[in-house]
C-alpha cells in the first residue's frame, strides 16, 4: 500500500527545483489510482494543472506519489519569474485547515536555526511586516529556529501569517540553515587538522 | 578580506589534559594562566588553569579556529556557558584515573546537556594508568553509551588530532540530519 506523503516530504523537492531553476516536470497524483498530473517548471503552465492549483491542493490533500522528471527540456532562459511569483501569490492566498496548519507548524518546528538571505525579497509579498519580523528575528535571535519564530505570534491569525511567510521563504530559497555553513566550516577544519 | 573565526571548546575536570591537547592541535598557543593549586586539589596537581587556555589553528586565508580551554572546575561552568555561544562543538576530557575528577565530570556534563544542544565528544585520558576506570564504567557514570567515549592520550599528537577529528565528524553528522530539508 502506498502511503500518503506528508507535506514536508514534498516541500524540499519544490524548493530544490525552484532555487536551482531546474527545468522539467513536477508530477504527482492524489490517489493511488488517480491520474498523474504534471506541472512544467519552465513556465507557469504547459500541460496538466497550474501551479496555483497544485499548491492549494498540496496544503489540503495527502499526495500519494510525487516526483520530478527532467525529460522535458526547455532552455533555462525560459524559466519564468512567473513560477516564483505564482508560488508567492498562491501561498499568500491559500486557506488551509487547522489540521494542515498544525502539520506545517510541527514540520517547520523541526528545522534548525535559520538565516534569512534577503533583507527584502525580490518578489511582491503582501505581508512585508511578517517578512521583516522574520528577517530581524533571524538576524538577532541567539537561537533563530522556526519554532522560536512561530512562538512570537500573539494569536492564531498572526501564527498563520508567520507560517505563511516561513513557507514562502522556504520554498523560494530566501531562508537557509545556519548549519549549512557550520558543516562547510567543519569540513574545512577537518581537512586542515589532518595535516597538522 | 575579513577572516571567519570558528570556535571549539576544550573542557573537562582538572588535570584531564586540556592544555596539552590545545598545544598539539594549534599553530599558536597563548600562555595559560596557570597558578599554584591552592585548594584540596593541590594533592593532585601543582598548577591549574584559572583563566583560559587559548590556541589558534590557521585553516586558510579566510578561516581561523580558536580553541578555548575552560577552567577545570565545575564552579567555572558559567565560563563554558559564556564561551559556548557560537561555538561549533566541545571536546570534553576526563581523567580516567581519578574518581573525584569523574564525579566532577558527571556534574559538568549534566550541566552542559541541560544548557546546550551543541555536539560534544567525550574523551577519557590516562587510560594507560592502572588506576584508570574503564570506558564502560565512565560511560555509566555519565549516562552515555560506551561507544560515545574515546580513549585519548593528549601527550600524543595523533591522539589529540583523533579527538578533534571525531568532534568535527560528529558536527557534520548532526548537521546533515537537518540539512536534508535545505
Amino acid at each position: 500500500m502506498i502511503k500518503a506523503k506528508k507535506i514536508f516530504q514534498q516541500l524540499p523537492l519544490l524548493r530544490n527545483i525552484i532555487i536551482n531553476k531546474r527545468t522539467g516536470s513536477l508530477f504527482f497524483r492524489f490517489k493511488p489510482e488517480g491520474i498523474v498530473q504534471r506541472i512544467s517548471m519552465t513556465q507557469k503552465k504547459i500541460t496538466g494543472i497550474d501551479i496555483d492549483t497544485y499548491l492549494p491542493q498540496l496544503f489540503s490533500l495527502p499526495i500519494y506519489e510525487y516526483g520530478w522528471s527532467s525529460k522535458i527540456t526547455l532552455t533555462p532562459d525560459s524559466y519564468s519569474d512567473a513560477i516564483t511569483a505564482t508560488v508567492c501569490g498562491t501561498i499568500d492566498q491559500v486557506q488551509w485547515q487547522p489540521k494542515t496548519q498544525l502539520t506545517l507548524k510541527k514540520s517547520f518546528s523541526m528545522l534548525p536555526a535559520i538565516q534569512v538571505l534577503n533583507r527584502r525579497p525580490e518578489i511582491i509579498w503582501p505581508d512585508m511586516k511578517a517578512y521583516a519580523t522574520l528577517y530581524n528575528f533571524a538576524k538577532r535571535a541567539e537561537n533563530a529556529t522556526p519554532a522560536n519564530f512561530l512562538a512570537l505570534a500573539n494569536d492564531n491569525d498572526e501564527e498563520t501569517r508567520f507560517l505563511k511567510v516561513l513557507v514562502m521563504a522556504y520554498c523560494l530559497g530566501f531562508i537557509t540553515s545556519k548549519s549549512s555553513q557550520t558543516s562547510n566550516i567543519a569540513l574545512r577544519i577537518l581537512e586542515r587538522i589532518r595535516k597538522v | 578580506m575579513k577572516k571567519e573565526i570558528a570556535k571549539i571548546l576544550i573542557t573537562g575536570p582538572f588535570n584531564s589534559g586540556k592544555s596539552t591537547l590545545i598545544e598539539f592541535v594549534s599553530d599558536e598557543q597563548h600562555t595559560s594562566n596557570d597558578v599554584e593549586t591552592t585548594d584540596e586539589l593541590a594533592q593532585f596537581k601543582a598548577l591549574t588553569t584559572v583563566s583560559l587556555d587559548f590556541g589558534v589553528l590557521h585553516v586558510d586565508d579566510t578561516l581561523d579556529v580558536h580553541l578555548f580551554g575552560t577552567p577545570g572546575q565545575a564552579r567555572f561552568n558559567f565560563m563554558w556557558q559564556t564561551l559556548s555561544k557560537g561555538a561549533l562543538g566541545t571536546v570534553f576530557l576526563i581523567d580516567s584515573s581519578n574518581q573525584r575528577a569523574i564525579d566532577e565530570a558527571k556534574q559538568m556534563y549534566q550541566f552542559y546537556r541541560e544548557t546546550s544542544t551543541m555536539p560534544i565528544i567525550i574523551a577519557a585520558t590516562k587510560q594507560d594508568l592502572s588506576s584508570a576506570q574503564s570506558l564502560a564504567s565512565i560511560a555509566t557514570t555519565l549516562g552515555v553509551a560506551e561507544e560515545s567515549i574515546l580513549s585519548c592520550n593528549p601527550c600524543l599528537k595523533d591522539d589529540s588530532k583523533k579527538v578533534i577529528i571525531a568532534l568535527l565528524e560528529l558536527i557534520i553528522k548532526e548537521e546533515s540530519v537537518s540539512e536534508a530539508f535545505f
